[in-house]
């Protein structure tokens, strides 16, 4: 009777909720850099003067919608290193794989290392500083995922591994290219968010070579992501796992929704390409990043291509690709490593 | 200047690297020696061939290489094309000769422990073609001699760096080696370094105290890269020599661990932060072509490591070796050629 009761997964729990907090913080980063806001609050770590959290929270609240966006950036921040801080204490203490453990201490050095560089943003005021800061933050939010895919129980076991999240016995080489893809797509993703990076925070005084070599760039990049999609759909489909098929089609929707936000932003920042649509087609009045809709597009833009790369993270651990493809260790391993070989 | 304890291969950023392998093939220590009836002049070719070969095994000359782009790469980052000259050339002319001498005094200390292992057994001092008191003159001598030219060159503070390196590499590390698997993180401490001694070099303390916070930034950034990329380095070394390590008693991690997943985790944990202090590089010139290549070359490194860290066989160590060797090479090249501060 014992046996049917399951402890709460606190790992999992806290893994998700640093996943859902710091998806907010992301939005928040992102509406940051669309308004501009960065220097809104021109000192760190304080906020004018005040201990960042004694801030008054009127004044926050109801204050400048800059304020508000970089104050509770800040906020954010902080709760989640917090979490992350948390979070890596459960599972240092936990029996989990040592894959989860190396997953939450680099948790911890990331979200160090982001308010550090969130720090010498302001304090510098430099645009690459910036956008190193706009770098990390999805790479800490693929680590989270990553750590909250791999801490999801199933009845009967400490942590998913190798029996859950392996290569499928069924169809093994379907499951792990599909695996392989969605792990090229995650990079794919990451590489798309640091090139984005480069034209959100573009300094006025760069050559126009280097902007149309960025552009063509993260254009290719787009090329390439949509076609790892379809693949890793492609492969899933083929493949025995149902969770795999899911958040494949799930990858494909979002790029699908990603490309129409790029057209977007496109149109948002640069206009129509002139000559290449009739004049009566042209938008009369010129549209501004700052506008509603306009911040919508482009920051919604930023954090689609986040949670692409989250989705491509989970659809490769789900497809079993940091399954390791060795039975056991090359050598006898000691008695705790007996309970979970797979790196994963 | 402390090099790790094969010659040939173990490219740790700097001599004072943790690492006490060395992962690429190895030369042949004793080149084949000539036959008889070559006479003298073949036989003193043989010779000094055989010497050649030992001086480089004894000073590890690659690995005093990589400190040496250690040390330029910062003082490029700190003061752009005012870091040259004569100063320049003296100065690694004494980071050189003190690399050489950590490289000696490690193994002295290692001795035993090199005569266990087939990769290290055939060094001069293991094999007793070079007598330990000897080999202590000859340290001493080269780290006084590399000091004093430090400090005629570029000043104390250079050459001060370069003897607190030499003690953590020598007096801490390569001791800690026999005793806790920790020895890695301290190691790397030491292998990161060499960067103080170009910032110091490049008068980074007052640009610093002048508003210049963005080159100390991106040094500081250097030398984090530097420590966080010798975890995958070194796991992989320690992977693939683990046998070697075992017998000879030293504490790797891969020995403490023979499944190779703690190693893994440190790896891919150093790897993953690696990805945007590397970044960091871009910031006193703002080059966006040393941005993208910093993130390309960081990239690959975290693939191999993730590689790695899922196979742990021999074949994903060796590849990742060779990565390491390459994203560091990349990523120290891009900063001179993109990096310089506008």
């Amino acid at each position: 009777m014992s046996s049917t009761i399951r402890p709460f997964n606190w790992s999992h729990a806290i893994a998700c909720i640093l996943v859902a907090v710091t998806a907010l913080l992301l939005c928040f980063g992102a509406l940051v850099t669309t308004f501009d806001a960065a220097m809104a609050v021109p000192d760190w770590p304080a906020t004018y003067g005040h201990n960042m959290f004694l801030f008054p929270w009127a004044e926050w609240f109801y204050g400048p919608w800059d304020l508000f966006l970089e104050h509770g950036h800040r906020l954010l921040g902080a709760l989640v290193g917090m979490i992350s801080l948390t979070l890596a204490a459960i599972v240092w203490r936990s029996r989990l794989s040592p894959a989860v453990r190396a997953l939450a201490a680099a948790a911890v050095l990331l979200v160090v290392v982001q308010g550090v560089l969130g720090g010498a943003r302001v304090l510098l005021d430099d645009k690459t500083v910036a956008k190193v800061h706009a770098c990390t933050g999805p790479l800490f939010f693929a680590v989270a995922v990553a750590i909250a895919t791999l801490t999801r129980k199933t009845s009967g076991s400490s942590v998913r591994s190798q029996a859950t999240y392996g290569p499928s016995e069924a169809s093994p080489l379907t499951s792990l290219s599909a695996g392989r893809t969605a792990a090229g797509l995650a990079l794919a993703s990451y590489v798309q968010l640091v090139a984005g990076a480069q034209l959100r925070h573009l300094d006025a005084s760069v050559d126009p070579t280097t902007f149309r070599w960025l552009v063509a760039f993260h254009l290719a990049g787009a090329v390439v992501v949509l076609s790892l999609a379809i693949a890793a759909a492609i492969s899933a489909r083929m493949g025995e796992r149902p969770a795999a098929r899911r958040w494949s089609l799930a990858i494909l929707l979002l790029v699908g929704l990603q490309l129409a936000l790029g057209f977007g932003a496109w149109i948002v920042n640069w206009g129509l390409p002139s000559g290449w649509l009739p004049a009566s087609w042209m938008f009369s009045d010129p549209l501004v990043a700052r506008s509603l809709w306009g911040a919508a597009v482009v920051t919604g833009h930023v954090v689609l291509g986040m949670m692409i790369l989250g989705a491509g993270v989970v659809l490769a651990i789900v497809s079993g690709v940091l399954a390791s493809p060795r039975v056991g260790p090359a050598t006898p391993p000691r008695a705790d490593h007996l309970r979970e070989r797979a790196f994963a | 200047m402390t090099p790790p304890p094969d010659c040939s291969a173990d490219f740790t950023a700097s001599a004072f690297a943790p690492s006490s392998a060395s992962a690429v093939a190895v030369a042949p220590m004793h080149p084949s020696a000539p036959p008889q009836s070559r006479g003298a002049e073949s036989d003193f070719a043989g010779k000094a061939a055989a010497l050649s070969a030992d001086i480089s095994r004894l000073t590890r000359p690659r690995i005093a290489l990589m400190v040496l782009a250690t040390v330029v790469t910062s003082g490029w980052l700190t003061a752009g094309r005012g870091f040259a000259g004569p100063e320049l050339f003296w100065l690694l002319v004494g980071t050189t000769l003190v690399a050489a001498s950590s490289s000696v005094a490690n193994q002295i200390l290692e001795r035993d422990a090199d005569r266990l292992m087939p990769r290290t057994a055939r060094r001069p001092i293991a094999a007793g073609r070079l007598s330990v008191p000897a080999a202590v003159i000859l340290a001493t001598l080269l780290v006084a001699a590399g000091g004093l030219i430090m400090t005629l060159a570029s000043g104390w503070q250079p050459a001060a760096a370069a003897l607190a390196t030499w003690l953590l590499y020598v007096v801490i590390y390569t001791p800690m080696k026999m005793w806790s698997p920790l020895n890695t993180a301290v190691g790397a401490i030491s292998g990161a370094m060499p960067v103080a001694i170009g910032w110091l070099a490049a008068d980074g303390p007052q640009r610093l105290a002048g508003g210049d916070a963005a080159g100390a930034l991106a040094v500081a950034a250097l030398a984090t890269v530097l420590y966080l990329w010798q975890f995958p380095h070194f796991m992989a070394i320690a992977w693939l020599y683990r046998g070697q390590y075992a017998a000879a008693g030293m504490r790797m991690l891969t020995v403490d661990d023979p499944s190779g997943l703690r190693a893994a985790g440190q790896a891919l944990s150093a790897s993953l932060a690696m990805v945007p202090v590397s970044l960091v590089l871009a910031v006193p010139s703002g080059s966006i072509r040393l941005f993208l290549a910093a993130a390309i070359a960081s990239l690959v490194y975290a693939v191999a490591t993730v590689a790695f860290a899922v196979r742990r066989d021999d074949a994903s160590a060796r590849t990742l070796l060779f990565t390491s060797l390459g994203s560091l090479l990349a990523l120290l090249t891009a900063s001179v050629v993109f990096g310089l501060p506008t």
